[in-house]
């Protein structure tokens, strides 16, 4: 033990209690005010998103187009907030699914014994083996283009990041003497898994999906940006990037740099919750 | 202070007591070989019958979008032995990889191997140079955060985490509005002629590929760095003497480089896949922007070609990994360390 | 005599944490050996490091630390170095942890000599394994090209002192240097530090925080506490006639061997034994395909009310042994009979381990990791009642209130996370649990051996008091043969797997039959003026 370690817990910025930092808070807000205005585009977008003003084209920001708008005089504002709902929702869907099913196949993985946690460690091994964007796309090669297809995709692909994190968390937890003190008080497994160990896993896990929310975002989003994903007329962040890009190359930055910014921005705000999560949780329990 | 047996009681595991080889580096490198041969193996098998999931003619399945008349149907049936049952049709695919013929390519005409060769060196150069940013850029900034606490750390903390949230898509549109439209210093399409040229063209390329791995190794090699500065070993070393220096490269740096190289490995498959995205949106002749046009053009095999292909580098690349790990830290070989 | 190290009202600070050491004020001499006692968060590592210029970053710091008339709070970076290179050299407590992993134990030894020394290679090598030769490692040649993980932990402790060694300091820094060993293991150390000690001239500082081995080593003993000295003086007269409070609680809690105070064996009834033990065997196959025999042909019993003690140093199977009565761990052969039920040889079903629970618990270790770090101790106590007892929500949390409250837990803590306890809370929380159960046997897995030596005191206290109450059969798995010594009837010494020696306690302390229970009892610690061992 050196001393830099002992000091270090009590010493961090962070204010003992507080749930984020000063950045943290900043991110949980920019993050929900994106959610918030995608979620009540249909109620508060001034325009509808894919009304064609061929009148206005390229406008910059205005009283009118408070953003600007496209090459096809359509309203950025509107379209951004429309565009939030296909770009968010995807990310959910697989976060959402390749979380629940990684932590029971890594909770199988990491507590059974012999061959069952063996097979189960060789499918992560070789699903590992497919990175997510590369799946997706042959995923696409096989059922056309679309969400469709690479949502599937990136919830296998993230299934064994789930699992193999889990799998190992509960390597670690079934070896402590807590699992082992509960095992000899008589308790059944079945409750010390889903009872005791699980609920312990959940945070750790929880800010792993966090982090992996972001990723497949910027995924789905490079998917419909090289045409591959959601297809016209509806559109998503990364589609409007790529219809932006002729705009862009005649010099008007705002199309394209907007969208742009927008999914920076809420994944610097994902990443951003996802470690502190994750500090939070590592300083609690060393 | 606590008495903690350091040989703690034979490790209370109860999983897997099952006999296990002797040690030895001939055994171990063996041992990661097969592994390798067994994963690709299985990987092959998904690629190949991943087409097989699709109800219906496969020869309709492999003619979408041209026209279906039923000459080239049977064309299509008999150049594919679809007519033979399935594991056949697996191992005269298997074998003809084996042997460099990787089928032919509906769109182009040609061999895919052809295709691909024409491809391949434009996406390894652009793999390349992104490989050299990731590893001057992302090390220098790991060390230069990890070493300065305060000012400097706080700084690279935040770009890193912003450019850590940069897709490359996003970098790629980003550095063509800067350096391309407003500065005009570099080209935003194409790959150029070869040499110097090349090197221009492949310049923004390679840093939009480059910039979240940059991020990301800079990270890496930041925790890893301040994670061992926490060592004891570190404090003895500064306890008896050692320049501040000294203790750096010969104790910090060097224990660091484990974590670090296990994550390039994982980095070379990212940066191949993410290649397809830049490729595509630079216009750059290279297999990954061949990727995407394949898929376009409905050109099946091709895709699997190149799925497989980049699968290969990856295990391959996360192989050699795991090969010279033992080589950074002696205690993976005696398996007294797993990673 | 001049003052080799002086520490002369020396206060350090931290932003928002208040003084970890406030006013310090110590002295070594040349060629003398002195001792820093103090249980932790006493800050007697902080002290020793200050020595070296090692402070915490973001510290403050007041007074002066003055090594041969250098102050190491005001001191250039480039004296500090000349300090550490010729003049002072630390030996830390986990050999371990402080050589580095990854590169060879003679790249380690010959760091210094090479790189400012000016020998070359061979020169340093040849002056390295004379070195390491000195401090008694046989085959020196061949260790310099093996690395960290291929030694035992005394071993590397060796090669840490012939390090510190070849730099000729004037003074020798010890930061509980055994602590981390087995008892026969830190006798050796300890004589070597002694030898080289004296032979050098060098002064010592050694920390510790036993105050036997303070005693068995220095000549004089400052006593910290909480960042303060609360006492000093000549070793025998501190701890003849100690006159701070905290140090006569001190010497108080410290477990000695006292035969007359060794509990007598309880008359035997002819009923059967509360555990039958009969050739029990235990094997595990190392990664390496080596087959380690943890526990060898073990038999022995115990009968109801009685109590054992299984002492043992590292790697001797008796923590093998203590997972096998509870199940943790299936034999691999031989008889074992719990309540004269027989054990079957595979894992135990939900039912038969729910039966076994009633009849024995465990108490681990860690006191940091044996409670669920998100369930209240209060629940966490209920839960066991609820299960074993059968109780309601509300019968059960009343019975683990009071359960709690007899061990010493009071109800202002039964809402509380095991995180907001101490080390000493949280394992009188942890033998509640065991306890609710309901239990004949109590197995006491190196229970004390995390705690501070008052914190162990009053645990082993609580443990006597319920074994008395309740009747309990206690076996008592330990590497200290003291501890045992006032809890334990009876005594089962294991080497290696082995038992080399079992019967009543007070038998195997007065007149050890074999040569090993001997080499144990004679490695605690000889207070330099006492002669005989005890």
């Amino acid at each position: 033990m050196t001393l830099t370690a002992t000091l270090l817990p009590g010493l961090s910025k962070r204010r003992y209690g507080s749930m984020f930092s000063t950045v943290g808070w900043a991110a949980v807000v920019v993050a929900l005010t994106v959610v918030l205005l995608s979620v009540l585009a249909p109620f508060i977008a001034p325009y509808d998103p894919n009304y064609v003003d061929l009148e206005n084209v390229l406008s910059g920001p205005s009283l009118a187009h408070w953003l600007g708008t496209d090459a096809m005089g359509r309203d950025l504002l509107s379209r951004l907030m429309f565009g939030g709902r296909t770009s968010l929702v995807g990310p959910l869907i697989v976060v959402v699914a390749s979380t629940i099913f990684g932590l029971l196949l890594g909770l199988a993985a990491g507590w059974s014994d012999g061959w069952i946690s063996a097979l189960l460690s060789r499918i992560f091994d070789l699903v590992f083996a497919f990175p997510a964007l590369l799946l997706s796309m042959l995923a696409i090669a096989l059922f056309g283009k679309g969400l469709v297809a690479p949502i599937i995709a990136m919830t296998i692909s993230y299934i064994p990041y789930v699992a193999r994190l889990t799998q190992q968390l509960v390597i670690s937890e079934r070896s402590r003497p807590y699992v082992q003190a509960y095992r000899v008080l008589g308790f059944r497994t079945s409750w010390v898994v889903l009872g005791r160990v699980l609920p312990n896993l959940v945070p750790t896990v929880g800010a792993q999906s966090t982090l992996n929310f972001g990723y497949v975002l910027a995924d789905l989003a490079a998917l419909s940006f090289i045409g591959l994903g959601i297809q016209p007329p509806t559109s998503d962040w990364g589609a409007m990037i790529e219809e932006a890009r002729g705009a862009l190359l005649s010099g008007s930055l705002m199309p394209a740099l907007l969208p742009a910014l927008v999914v920076v921005l809420i994944v610097v705000s994902i990443n951003v919750i996802g470690e502190e999560l994750s500090d939070r949780i590592g300083g609690n329990l060393s | 202070m606590a008495v903690t047996d350091i040989v703690a009681a034979p490790a209370p595991s109860t999983r897997g007591t099952k006999k296990k080889l002797k040690a030895s580096p001939v055994i171990f490198v063996i041992r990661k070989v097969a592994t390798l041969l067994i994963t690709l193996f299985f990987a092959s098998l998904i690629v190949f019958f991943s087409r097989f999931i699709l109800p219906g003619d496969p020869a309709r399945f492999l003619l979408r979008g041209r026209s279906p008349n039923p000459a080239a149907l049977a064309a299509i049936t008999k150049q594919y032995g679809l007519d033979k049952p399935p594991v056949e049709q697996y191992l005269s695919w298997m074998g003809g990889i084996l042997h460099g013929d990787w089928g032919r390519s509906l769109a182009y005409r040609q061999d895919v191997s052809e295709v691909l060769l024409a491809r391949l060196p434009v996406t390894l150069e652009l793999v390349a140079l992104a490989a050299v940013f990731i590893t001057v850029l992302g090390l220098a900034a790991g060390i230069l955060a990890s070493l300065n606490k305060g000012g400097w750390d706080r700084f690279i903390l935040i770009s890193v985490t912003a450019a850590g949230a940069i897709p490359p898509f996003v970098a790629a549109i980003a550095l063509t509005a800067l350096f391309s439209v407003q500065l005009g210093w570099f080209p935003s399409f194409g790959s150029g002629s070869g040499g110097l040229d090349r090197l221009w063209h492949l310049t923004l390329p390679s840093l939009a590929l480059g910039v979240t791995y940059i991020a990301f190794m800079a990270r890496v090699t930041r925790s890893s760095m301040n994670e061992q500065l926490t060592r004891e070993h570190v404090e003895v070393a500064t306890s008896r003497g050692l320049k501040p220096s000294a203790v750096v490269f010969r104790h910090v740096l060097r224990n660091a480089m484990a974590p670090i190289l296990t994550v390039s490995g994982v980095l070379i498959a990212g940066l191949l896949v993410s290649s397809a995205i830049v490729e595509q949106t630079f216009g750059l002749a290279g297999i990954g922007g061949l990727l995407v046009q394949s898929i376009d053009r409905l050109d099946f095999s091709v895709v699997q070609a190149i799925v497989m292909i980049v699968v290969t580098a990856f295990v391959v690349a996360n192989t050699i990994v795991d090969l010279i790990q033992p080589l950074l830290d002696p205690r993976i070989a005696a398996g007294t360390e797993s990673r | 005599m001049s003052k080799l190290l002086e520490i002369e009202q020396f206060s350090m600070a931290f932003p928002g944490r208040g003084n970890l050491l406030s006013d310090v004020s110590l002295h070594v001499d040349d060629g003398e050996a002195v001792a820093l006692v103090g249980e932790s968060g006493s800050g007697k590592s902080l002290t020793t490091r200050a020595a070296l210029g090692l402070f915490p970053e973001t510290s403050r710091l007041s007074g002066s630390v003055k090594v041969s008339g250098l102050d190491t709070t005001t001191a250039s970076g480039t004296k500090l170095l000349e300090l550490r290179r010729n003049r002072a050299s630390m030996i830390f407590q986990d050999p371990r942890a402080g050589i580095n992993p990854v590169r060879t134990v003679g790249d380690f030894v010959t760091e210094t000599l090479v790189r400012w020394r000016g020998l070359s290679r061979q020169e340093a090598e040849a002056q390295a394994v004379a070195q390491l030769e000195q401090v008694g490692l046989r085959r020196a040649k061949e260790m310099m090209r093996q690395y960290p993980h291929q030694l035992s932990g005394g071993m590397l402790q060796r090669v840490m002192i012939a390090a510190a060694l070849l730099d000729s300091p004037e003074l020798l820094l010890c930061d509980e240097p055994t602590t981390a060993l087995d008892v026969t293991t830190q006798a050796g150390i300890v004589t070597l530090l002694r030898e080289q000690q004296q032979a050098r001239g060098m002064g010592m500082l050694f920390i510790t925080h036993d105050l036997n081995l303070a005693g068995s080593l220095c000549d004089r003993v400052y006593v910290l506490r909480k960042g303060e000295v609360v006492e000093h003086g000549g070793s025998r007269q501190v701890f003849t006639s100690p006159q701070a409070d905290y140090t006569r609680q001190l010497i108080a809690a410290t477990p000695s061997i006292d035969i007359d105070k060794v509990p007598a064996v309880p008359v035997q009834d002819d009923q059967s034994p509360l555990l039958r033990v009969e050739g029990l065997c235990r094997r595990y196959t190392l990664p390496g395909g080596e087959i380690l025999n943890a526990l060898n042909n073990a038999s022995f019993t115990l009968a109801k009310g009685g109590s054992l003690g299984v002492v043992g140093e590292s790697g001797s199977g008796k923590s093998t042994l203590a997972r096998m009565i509870v199940a943790l761990e299936t034999p691999d052969a031989g008889e074992l009979e719990v309540s004269g039920r027989p054990r079957a040889h595979r894992a135990l079903k939900a039912g038969e381990r729910k039966l076994l629970a009633k009849d024995v618990q465990i108490v681990f270790q860690d006191p940091y990791l044996s409670l669920d770090p998100r369930i209240p101790v209060g629940k966490a106590v209920a839960d066991v009642f609820r299960l074993h007892q059968g109780q309601t929500r509300s019968a059960a949390l009343q019975s683990a209130r009071e359960l709690l409250d007899r061990v010493g837990i009071g109800p202002e803590r039964f809402e509380s996370k095991p995180r907001a306890l101490s080390g000493g809370q949280r394992q009188r929380v942890a033998i509640a649990k065991a306890l609710a159960a309901r239990p004949k046997l109590l197995v006491l897995d190196e229970a004390t051996s995390a705690l501070d030596v008052s914190v162990q005191a009053q645990v082993l206290e609580l443990v006597e008091e319920l074994r008395d109450q309740l009747g309990l059969t206690i076996l008592f798995v330990t590497h200290d043969l003291a501890v045992v010594s006032r809890l334990c009837s009876e005594l089962l010494v294991l080497r290696d797997g082995v038992i080399v020696e079992q019967g009543s306690t007070a038998q195997i302390l007065g007149a050890p039959a074999s040569e090993y229970t001997r080499t144990l009892i004679n490695s605690r610690p000889q207070l330099l003026w006492q002669d005989q061992p005890v």
